[in-house]
């Protein structure tokens, strides 16, 4: 059901861009330095995320020309490792580098806090992209993207069969909406596909159910997913997963061709995902199916309730090694904000996180969504999240629930079992409380 | 007398000298290793010792915790699931590695086989292959929908297996990877054995008339059992030790290196996820030196029991 950006960018690799670089100017900057600066500006990067500051290297060494700009790129996996290892080593740290978001919190004590330029940013930047590049109140860079979840529908399959989106409010009604599917279909196609493991869907819930820190509290001292809420949200996850009709561990995961090809076909006929997936899957391998699909809101727990997710964008940070910081922050403002962040959305076409652009395309039609204004849709997503922050163990509270997920919906252990020992093994492991 | 007075007093300081460099030479000469040793070898070691005692995730202050990473991991269920894994992963490899690889260096070691260096590098071959290339090939080999093993298992009427996520086939598609792999290495270790045994016994045998089989139960396999000892050893080490395999076979996400339910999750790739990919350095360590302890007892037992005089 869940395909994220995370492991769209951890496939994708180390594949170089292409990003031409033009004599673009920059937006303005927040009196980073003079143009008397001097040096070499390290920057580090990951396709996918580096193409904003990468399109602003030239206009900034135009500002800055005692200033050069050295730009490397890592693949996904080996810029965190690097990352870490440059900051615990006390040397080798860039001036600027993007990291995950949900990884934030692990690097922190080696970076350096941007207070100073958040009450500048916070308007400009659409919610809650700001909160979550923050950790226990500083605030420690720009993010590339937002990344609200919603329901992507195959409104032809939905209307041969018989379903409206508008009455599906509750994840209950979703499970009913697959019986009525499996039954009207014969079985021929699939209201939507759930592994076993799927701590997206979980991360959904857990939002819904007030949760922003999605396994911790948001200032990351406790665990929280054996919190009564969440062991409600879990039930009616597993009350999902028993639904007639849910195809159940699909071959590949969500991000493999298996799920791809069960989309092309019309096997299925929803998915739950965040703006950052279907540019790159839904556009480029079914353009047949243009003016088929449409987004609304993921269901929520109990009528009424909250109807949104996020995912995890990427961050720009800037390690306490630099001697370059207020250049540093320059050289991320102007990737992120103007000319920078169209260019991003150009290449990458990945939902912008910087307000002004994100208004001027709420009100463009879609012609893949049937001439839908989806991105007012994802706008009303991410104004119903509550603050969202990430924990120093996310992803090892990922893998842990993940595994109790499974033991959950496979029907091993009640959702209050599975939960609870999630919860132990999560206090143990990372000696929270 | 004057000359040998003059040569006398020459000498003295010199011999002094020269008899504490021809003490001191040979550990000067032998010291890079050991200062290097020290350096990336020891105390990396003893560091990850201490680690081990402390909560220490990612770039903040470590805790001290004193055992507490232990006591959490003798009821973790990821280190109970990555150990059984590894244990069936290490029973299925090596039982049947060592066999193979004393079979094959037997046929290659026979007086009438033409062409032994050929077979010999063909044999070797998968060893010194990249690993990321033979993880491509086993990847494609095994896909459910386009893998040529696949194709064989329908063409006689048997379905698609998914060989790298079915739960129920992970383990054995490892086992078939590490024993392509790694065969030809311990079989290379087994015909220097083999060549290492005098052929006076086999003619004294053949003139017993001892029958080929009865020559290699009686006399091969006898003769060769510290060899067979010591490549059950490192066979041991290595499995407890295995990463690259599991890793490029199932770990499509740093998240999920296990792969499907955890069933290609082994000690060595728990290792690198607990430490380099949640940054949850203490506990890794802890994982890491258990893993160790392991292996020791496992070496002695098999020593105590393998290492009997030959008759």
């Amino acid at each position: 059901m869940r395909i994220n950006r995370r492991e769209f960018l951890q496939l994708t690799g180390a594949a170089a861009a292409g990003v031409a670089l033009g004599p673009l100017a920059g937006c303005g900057s927040s009196g980073g330095g003079s143009s008397s600066a001097s040096g070499t500006l390290t920057v580090w990067g990951f396709t996918g995320a580096i193409e904003g500051v990468q399109n602003q290297i030239k206009a900034f060494e135009k500002k800055y020309p005692k200033v050069n700009v050295k730009l490397r790129l890592f693949s996904y996996d080996d810029i965190h490792a690097n990352l870490l290892s440059a900051i615990l080593s006390g040397t080798g740290a860039p001036d600027l580098a993007s990291i995950d978001d949900s990884r934030l919190a692990s690097y922190v004590e080696g970076l350096a806090p941007m207070n100073a330029h958040l009450s500048q940013y916070q308007s400009q930047f659409v919610p809650p992209t700001i909160s979550l590049s923050s950790y226990r109140g500083n605030f420690y860079g720009l993010v590339t993207d937002s990344e609200p979840m919603g329901m992507l529908y195959r409104k032809d399959l939905w209307d041969q069969y018989g379903l409206n989106a508008d009455a599906i409010e509750t994840w209950d009604d979703l499970a009913a909406a697959s019986a009525k599917m499996q039954s009207a279909s014969g079985g021929k196609v699939h209201l939507y596909a759930l592994n076993d493991n799927d701590t997206a869907a979980y991360e959904i819930l857990a939002v819904e159910q007030g949760f922003g820190g999605f396994y911790f509290d948001t200032q990351d001292r406790k665990v929280i997913v054996d919190q009564p809420a969440i062991i409600d949200a879990v039930t009616a996850l597993k009350r999902l997963w028993d639904a007639p009709g849910v195809l159940q561990n699909p071959s590949g995961g969500y991000s493999g061709n298996a799920m791809t090809a069960l989309l092309k076909k019309g096997t299925i006929a929803t998915c739950i995902v965040s703006p950052g997936w279907y540019p790159q899957t839904l556009v480029q391998n079914m353009p047949e199916q243009a003016g088929k699909w449409r987004l609304t809101r993921v269901p929520a727990v109990t009528r009424g309730g909250r109807r949104a997710g996020y995912q995890y964008p990427t961050v720009f940070v800037v390690p306490n090694q630099s001697n370059m910081k207020s250049l540093a922050w320059e050289l991320e403002v102007m990737g992120l904000t103007g000319v920078g962040a169209r260019h991003l959305y150009a290449v990458d076409h990945v939902l912008p996180a910087w307000a002004p652009f994100f208004d001027e395309l709420k009100a463009k039609p879609d012609p893949f969504f049937g001439g839908q204004k989806v991105v007012e849709v994802w706008n009303a997503i991410a104004h119903d999240c509550p603050p969202i922050a990430f924990g120093k163990g996310f992803l090892q509270a990922q893998s842990i629930v993940s595994t109790h997920l499974t033991d959950i919906l496979t029907g091993k252990v009640t959702p209050a079992v599975g939960m609870k020992t999630a919860a132990s093994e999560l206090r143990s492991k990372l000696h929270l409380s | 007398m004057a000359l040998v007075a003059r040569a006398g007093s020459i000498t003295r300081s010199p011999r002094g000298a020269a008899r504490w460099w021809a003490k001191v030479a040979p550990y000067v000469f032998i010291s890079p290793f050991y200062l290097l040793f020290l350096a990336f070898g020891l105390l990396p070691i003893l560091f990850s010792l201490g680690v081990s005692l402390f909560n220490w995730q990612g770039v903040a202050q470590a805790q001290f915790t004193g055992l507490s990473n232990y006591g959490v991991l003798l009821t973790d269920p990821d280190f109970l699931t990555a150990l059984g894994n590894t244990v069936i992963v290490w029973l299925g490899s090596t039982v049947p590695m060592v066999f193979l690889a004393l079979a094959f260096a037997a046929v290659l070691n026979a007086q009438r086989l033409r062409l032994r260096g050929f077979f010999r590098t063909v044999y070797f071959l998968p060893v010194v292959t990249s690993l990321v290339v033979t993880g491509l090939i086993f990847s494609v080999l095994f896909d459910p929908s386009i893998g040529l093993v696949n194709d064989a298992l329908h063409a006689v009427g048997i379905a698609p297996i998914n060989f790298l996520s079915d739960p129920n086939w992970m383990k054995p598609t490892l086992i078939m990877a590490l024993l392509w792999r790694w065969t030809g290495n311990d079989m290379v270790i087994m015909l220097a054995g083999l060549q290492s045994i005098p052929g006076d016994i086999y003619e004294a045998a053949t003139v017993d008339g001892a029958t080929g089989r009865q020559a290699f139960w009686r006399i091969t396999v006898p003769l060769m059992r510290p060899i067979i000892l010591f490549d059950f050893i490192i066979s041991t080490i290595g499995a407890f030790n295995l990463f690259e395999e599991p890793y490029v076979l199932f770990g499509g996400s740093a998240g999920n290196i296990g792969g499907t339910q955890n069933a290609g999750l082994v000690t060595g790739t728990l290792i690198y996820q607990n430490s380099f990919v949640f940054f949850n350095f203490g506990y890794g360590a802890a994982i890491a030196w258990v893993v160790a302890f392991i292996i020791f007892v496992l070496s002695m037992l098999q020593l105590k029991l393998g290492n009997k005089p030959v008759d």
